[in-house]
């Protein structure tokens, strides 16, 4: 755009007679490659295995079994056996809308006995932190002694009557060996990846603008 | 009857010279580029009481205006273009109609040439944001220019953005330079320059509430006469201009790119004594303007590119509708040292580039409100690389020993601009406005919390509208 006024010359350090020459660090650029590809190739390996690993995992369920509806008689419980000190996932299968899924979720109440007679309380509206996957939904999760373990799930009145319609219908739920988080490994490889290939970009345009020396 | 009567002229007197008191402090108040507008309205109504019509005057919106003529009337909103209008895409046909408008507008210019003038050549180099200083001096050095000072007019950074969408600021990017000169050949390398830059937020020159502030010229030029260094062995004086992206707010429809003067860069040859001396020790007490003897001359480019360079970010368009304004502020650069007949001996600085903060983000698009960063064909850069370029400038600048030749050839600039480029470059600077005076404490406690709410709100970097000026804020008690 300056037209012809303007004879271009260059990089202005850039000549035989220049007494400042830009030095690239080898050793800051091979930082930066190896940042910005191996925090590339994290990140991406990440998103695969969350993407195979995070919800349910077919292989990982021990048991599926109905919820009761509310004001309906109980569901038969479902029966799987388990070691002593594991913990179990009880997943409630529902797609949909968050919002009506989170009420779903939050109207449910699953009873574990034990081999030993005593009974775990999972409460959809007790746990702390939900996961959703695009099916499937966290009730919660409970340790368990060695032996036969019983798993009973209905729904309870929550929110206002207006609400609760939906819990009068029929919901499938899964057990799953496991907590949600064993599904979520490849956080671990995301997560740093990403910071991994942030740092390598800056180190990059380090490596690229370089610095000035004096030519000797 | 008398009596009321009298009672009632007595009063409207008065009432007059309470409104003339009112209209006079009024006036003290208005900027010079406000009072230029006023005092033309004032000549209009005169010339129309005298018995001049409408029709001679012309159009009332031109009043105050840089650009008169169709391009004036343009940028008016008095005429529009003709949007059936074709221009040349392809960038092979684009040069060659430049080449042959610019050869039509070289021909106007001929007579208006000095007679005794001297080569003006503008190299363009690349540089890096962070050492632009550095790589431009080295560069002087390299190529003997260092050592003849007295074929150098002015190096300036050259005020575009390249590359406005690339992350991060100007310090990793590429900022060009140009070096204005006479050197006809090949010269031997030379020992690097003196470089001095000051900073424009420090306190150099003391100066009252309500006298001119400087300009980054004055105070270089008063620096280099204390320093005992002429133009002859000035290399330049080149404002330290900033280009940087300011979000506005999340949807980005305020973001600004800001082009602002952080301070002033002084190169002189080798051996040249100290250019600073004392300066920051306390604020010097300098006069008004630049010293005796010294011309500053600062011209308006940016109203001649609103008419032929619509959109930064693309080449103006061609065949130009106004093929008789210079396409480049280079070109009019080239114009003023060949009019007026410059010597780089004689020259301290010829230079595009910015006064008060200027928003790049304007005229970044065909349609009124939109504001883009990207766009644009890649345009060539100094090293051969051809990048995308938001084009910017202001100002032409150039400063100068004056010689009685020069007056003449000020007086032919003159006429060349008025009846040529049918444009008034001087008019509506603003240049050595008055210091204004500070905010009280309570201002400044309110600008806090205002500060603050602006953090938590996340409306930081949203300008107040305040501009400090240069050197010399805050003024002196």
């Amino acid at each position: 755009m300056a037209g012809d006024d303007v004879e271009h010359a260059g990089w202005a350090i850039d000549t035989p007679a220049s007494r400042l020459r830009r030095r690239r660090n080898p050793l800051l650029g091979l930082i930066a490659l190896v940042l910005l590809v191996g925090g590339l190739a994290a990140s991406v390996v990440g998103i695969v295995r969350l993407a195979l690993e995070a919800g349910v995992d077919d292989a990982r369920v021990v048991a599926r079994g109905t919820v009761a509806p509310l004001d309906a008689p109980p569901a038969p419980p479902v029966t799987f056996a388990a070691s002593a000190g594991e913990r179990f996932t009880v997943w409630l299968h529902e797609g949909g809308p968050d919002n009506v899924r989170e009420s779903i979720v939050a109207g449910t109440e699953c009873a574990a006995t034990r081999p030993d007679g005593t009974l775990a309380r999972v409460r959809g509206s007790r746990q702390g932190t939900s996961v959703a996957t695009d099916g499937h939904e966290t009730i919660g999760t409970f340790a368990t002694g060695a032996g036969t373990i019983a798993v009973a799930c209905r729904h309870v009145p929550f929110g206002g009557w207006r609400n609760r319609g939906r819990l009068r219908d029929e919901h499938r739920f899964v057990v799953e060996r496991g907590t949600p988080g064993d599904g979520l490994a490849g956080l671990w490889l995301l997560l740093p990846g990403m910071a991994a290939a942030g740092l390598g970009l800056v180190a990059v345009l380090r490596w690229r603008s370089g610095s000035l020396r004096s030519r000797q | 009857m008398g009596r009321a009567r009298r009672m009632l002229e007595g009063t409207f007197a008065k009432l007059e010279q309470a409104v003339e008191r009112m209209n006079t402090d009024d006036l003290s108040k208005l900027t010079p580029a406000e009072r230029e507008r006023y005092d033309g309205w004032v000549a209009r109504t005169e010339a129309i009481n005298a018995g001049r019509t409408v029709e001679e005057l012309g159009d009332p919106r031109l009043i105050g205006r840089v650009l008169h003529g169709p391009a004036g009337e343009y940028v008016a909103g008095i005429a529009k273009l003709d949007k059936r209008r074709e221009t040349i895409e392809d960038p092979p046909a684009w040069k060659e109609q430049m080449r042959a408008e610019r050869a039509e507008r070289d021909a106007v210019r001929m007579s208006y040439l000095a007679a005794e003038r001297h080569p003006v050549r503008i190299t363009r180099v690349a540089t890096r944001g962070k050492t632009q200083v550095e790589e431009v001096a080295d560069r002087l050095a390299a190529d003997g220019l260092a050592g003849r000072p007295e074929l150098v007019y002015g190096v300036y950074r050259v005020p575009d953005l390249i590359s406005a969408g690339r992350m991060g600021g100007e310090g990793r990017g590429v900022v060009e330079w140009d070096v204005v000169h006479a050197a006809e050949q090949d010269l031997p390398p030379a020992a690097p320059p003196v470089v001095c830059t000051l900073a424009a937020d420090d306190v150099l020159v003391a100066r009252r509430i309500g006298e001119p502030a400087p300009l980054d010229e004055d105070l270089a030029l008063h620096l280099l006469a204390g320093a005992g260094v002429g133009p002859e062995r000035t290399l330049g004086i080149a404002r330290a201009v900033a280009i940087e992206k300011r979000d506005g707010g999340d949807d980005n429809s305020s973001m600004r790119i800001l082009a602002s003067v952080r301070g002033v860069h002084l190169l002189a040859a080798a051996g040249s004594p100290p250019l600073a001396g004392d300066v920051g020790r306390e604020p010097l007490r300098i006069p008004e303007g630049p010293p005796e003897g010294v011309v500053v001359d600062v011209l308006q480019w940016d109203a001649i590119a609103k008419a032929i360079h619509p959109v930064r970010q693309h080449r103006p368009p061609l065949p130009s509708p106004f093929p008789y304004l210079p396409l480049t502020p280079q070109e009019l650069l080239r114009a003023y040292l060949e009019i007026v007949g410059v010597s780089p001996a004689d020259s301290y600085t010829a230079q595009v580039t910015h006064g008060r903060p200027f928003d790049l983000m304007g005229r970044t698009s065909t349609r009124t409100g939109v504001r883009r960063t990207g766009g644009g064909p890649d345009l060539p850069c100094a090293d051969g690389k051809p990048r995308q370029r938001m084009a910017g400038g202001h100002h032409v600048v150039v400063a100068y020993r004056d010689r009685p030749a020069y007056a003449d050839g000020r007086a032919r600039f003159d006429a060349y601009a008025e009846t040529e480029l049918k444009a008034h470059l001087r008019r509506g600077l603003d240049l050595r406005l008055p210091v204004p005076k500070p905010s009280g404490r309570l201002a400044r406690t309110l600008d806090r919390v205002a500060d603050v709410a602006d953090f938590v709100t996340g409306d930081m970097g949203v300008e107040d509208g305040f501009v400090a000026p240069r050197y010399c804020w805050p003024p002196q008690p």
